[in-house]
């Protein structure tokens, strides 16, 4: 007794359990690879940059997934946005707009569902992911995807330049995932998306709207993964129309990572973006270590077990 | 003293309360006129209708009994109130381990009875991470998913091919194409479906799914042992996600690392549409065959019609989610609401 009561004291440590063990292993991925390898700008502006998009996808989608419900249409919804501003991609301003406005409609359109009709979140984002593919591929079928010269030059600094040494899409993040931290942990918004995710009926009698809630959640998400797209079409100044099938599961990874929990009510940006962050190292780990892909899906869904199982574990202790 | 007067309320007739409960039977009529109506020369079909043929609907039960199977197992997860998110890596693993033995000469039998053992491994190692260890079945199933897609891509690289020119090849092709209605996939699912319906109905163990995924606490406080029980459901998913994966090498005699790319979204989607709940304790094995048809229906004239993938995503998207919301206003609100 006396000993739980002494771990539980140095609670700071506990809490950051699943932390500590993402924290080992990239330890052990950099001792593997050699910190010169691994620890140089160069390498270390490319793995942020070419985890910006997926992270801005994840740090919108936590919202969500703190209000209990779950978005797996963001994968084909970037792809989306990302052809959007292909084909604008000669005006700057359109070429960001015209993704965020499309992708907030998705995004409304998922709000309406499963907020509003309060039908399962799951099910419903698998029913628009299929109706996402369907409108990006009748949308970008037959449009150029990879710019010319007509490229517009504030579009290519966005995805290409960089500010301080700092890749721009790494500095977008910052400042997406400042705002959606900001609205979570500061605004009465925020601590009504932790509410209905901790206990709906709760909320409701407390005069809280799960369903408006739940709506603007998705809305959120959606203008973020509309400005994700962007970023994700000026970073190489060419997209596919399939370019972000699969990322619904990579998001989902991330955020799950960064403890937050899938029933809702617990979980934080910070956490989101190390998560997303570790899948990065590690599959950049790889990679300087000489391994396949295959090797690195393998290692991560055995963190991710062993990540959560851990957290369980301790969760089930206290 | 003068009796209460009884409230005029309106009750259903027993027909409309089935139909309420089974509205995918009317979907699915609907779905299969409206498809042979719009494939006809009149409307959108060419010069004759290539939907509503003998030849197109041999395919299309076949089509159905493939993908039927694959659905039945992810039932039994839904029906306990799990989901698994591997079945699509399940079956290219299944397939690609199976296409691995039988190029190494192993007898083909035992390649195949070898074969449905790993699924039910994998299948009992999904329901071990979700109960023993208590992992949320969404994140379980997607690490098992991630691990299983690396090992795929490493026994399988390509595709391995069986080789139509050995025995194994010449009979099993032979078998899966019998002739006529009657292929493989068609004699299996009939038996399969038979055999599970009866499980589900009349076993101690298959009705106990219904309260594992209905009420959880309920099950634990009679002593049914509902950890168990999910256990069973996860093993079976791999079973028969085992034998998709076979039936889908037999077909080609071949192997790919993406045999099993989304096809486990459709299924899942394939059963919602059927009126199996995610939720758990609702569902059967004809709902899921029923579903699996629409989808499979309106993939299939789409196709016949030469739409292009796009639409047919679109389509089925809003098929799903429509589906969805009429059931959210003809079933009662116990359900869906929390």
């Amino acid at each position: 007794m006396n000993d739980k009561k002494g771990l539980k004291k140095i609670t700071g440590i506990e809490n950051f359990g699943i932390y500590l063990i993402m924290l080992a292993f990239i330890v052990v991925v950099i001792l593997i690879v050699g910190p010169d390898k691994f620890l140089n700008v160069k390498n270390l502006t490319s793995l942020v940059r070419s985890q910006a998009v997926i992270c801005i996808i994840a740090v919108a989608a936590t919202l969500v997934m703190i209000t209990g419900n779950i978005d797996l249409s963001v994968g084909w919804m970037v792809g989306f946005a990302s052809v959007i501003a292909a084909a604008h991609s000669d005006n700057a301003f359109l070429a960001i707009v015209l993704p965020i406005i499309a992708c907030a409609l998705c995004g409304a359109l998922n709000g309406i569902l499963v907020g509003g009709l309060k039908l399962n979140a799951f099910i419903t984002t698998l029913g628009t992911m299929y109706v996402f593919e369907g409108i990006a591929y009748l949308y970008g079928e037959g449009k150029s995807l990879s710019g010319g010269a007509t490229n517009s030059a504030i579009l290519k600094a966005l995805g290409q330049s960089s500010i301080l040494f700092i890749p721009t899409p790494v500095w977008v993040l910052a400042a997406v995932a400042v705002i959606f931290w900001f609205i979570l942990r500061k605004t009465t918004f925020g601590a009504k998306i932790y509410a209905v995710g901790a206990n709906k009926t709760a909320a409701r009698f407390s005069g809280v709207s799960p369903g408006k809630t739940v709506f603007l959640a998705y809305l959120l998400t959606g203008c973020a993964v509309g400005l994700a797209g962007s970023i994700m079409y000026a970073r190489v100044m060419s997209t596919q129309i399939y370019a972000g099938s699969g990322y619904e599961f990579d998001v989902l990874s991330g955020i799950v990572l960064g403890g937050t929990s899938v029933t809702g009510g617990k979980g934080n940006i910070p956490g989101t973006v190390l998560g997303v962050i570790f899948i990065g190292i590690l599959g950049n780990g790889f990679t300087l270590m000489g391994l396949s892909a295959n090797v690195q899906y393998i290692a991560q869904g055995i963190i991710l077990l062993v990540a959560v199982s851990a957290d369980i574990m301790k969760e089930r202790r206290a | 003293m003068k009796q209460a007067e009884k409230l005029p309320v309106k009750e259903d007739s027993k027909v409309v309360k089935f139909f309420k409960r089974n509205n995918i039977i009317l979907i699915l009529i609907l779905v299969y006129a409206a498809a042979a109506l719009l494939a006809s020369p009149g409307l959108l079909g060419g010069k004759k209708n290539t939907f509503f043929t003998v030849s197109n609907t041999y395919d299309l039960l076949t089509l159905v009994g493939v993908y039927g199977i694959l659905a039945m197992g992810l039932t039994f997860v839904f029906i306990v109130g799990g989901i698994d998110l591997s079945i699509g890596y399940q079956v290219a693993f299944c397939a690609a381990i199976f296409a691995v033995m039988a190029r190494s000469g192993v007898n083909v039998i035992l390649a195949m009875v070898i074969t449905l053992v790993c699924g039910c491994a994998v299948g009992y190692l999904n329901g071990t991470i979700v109960t023993r260890i208590g992992i949320p079945p969404l994140i379980g199933t997607l690490a098992v998913m991630t691990a299983l897609k690396g090992i795929v891509y490493i026994i399988c690289p390509d595709s391995l091919s069986v080789g139509s020119a050995t025995l194994a090849g010449n009979t099993l092709s032979a078998v899966y194409k019998l002739g006529g209605a009657i292929t493989l996939p068609v004699i299996l699912i009939v038996i399969l479906t038979v055999v599970f319906t009866i499980f589900l109905k009349y076993t101690v163990t298959g009705s106990n799914f219904y309260i594992t995924g209905g009420n959880f606490e309920a099950g634990m406080l009679s002593g049914i042992n509902p950890n168990r029980l999910s256990r069973i459901a996860y093993t079976l998913g791999g079973f028969c996600s085992a034998l998709c994966g076979l039936l889908l090498c037999f077909r080609t005699n071949t192997a790919t690392y993406n045999m099993g790319d989304g096809i486990d979204i459709t299924a899942i989607c394939a059963i919602v549409v059927g009126g199996v709940k995610m939720q758990g304790g609702r569902g059967n094995m004809a709902m899921c065959i029923m579903g699996v048809a629409v989808i499979q229906i309106i993939t299939n004239v789409m196709n016949k019609l030469h739409y292009s993938t796009a639409v047919v995503a679109l389509v089925t998207g809003i098929v799903v989610i429509l589906v969805l919301i009429l059931d959210r206003f003809t079933s009662g609100r116990d359900v869906l609401d929390d």
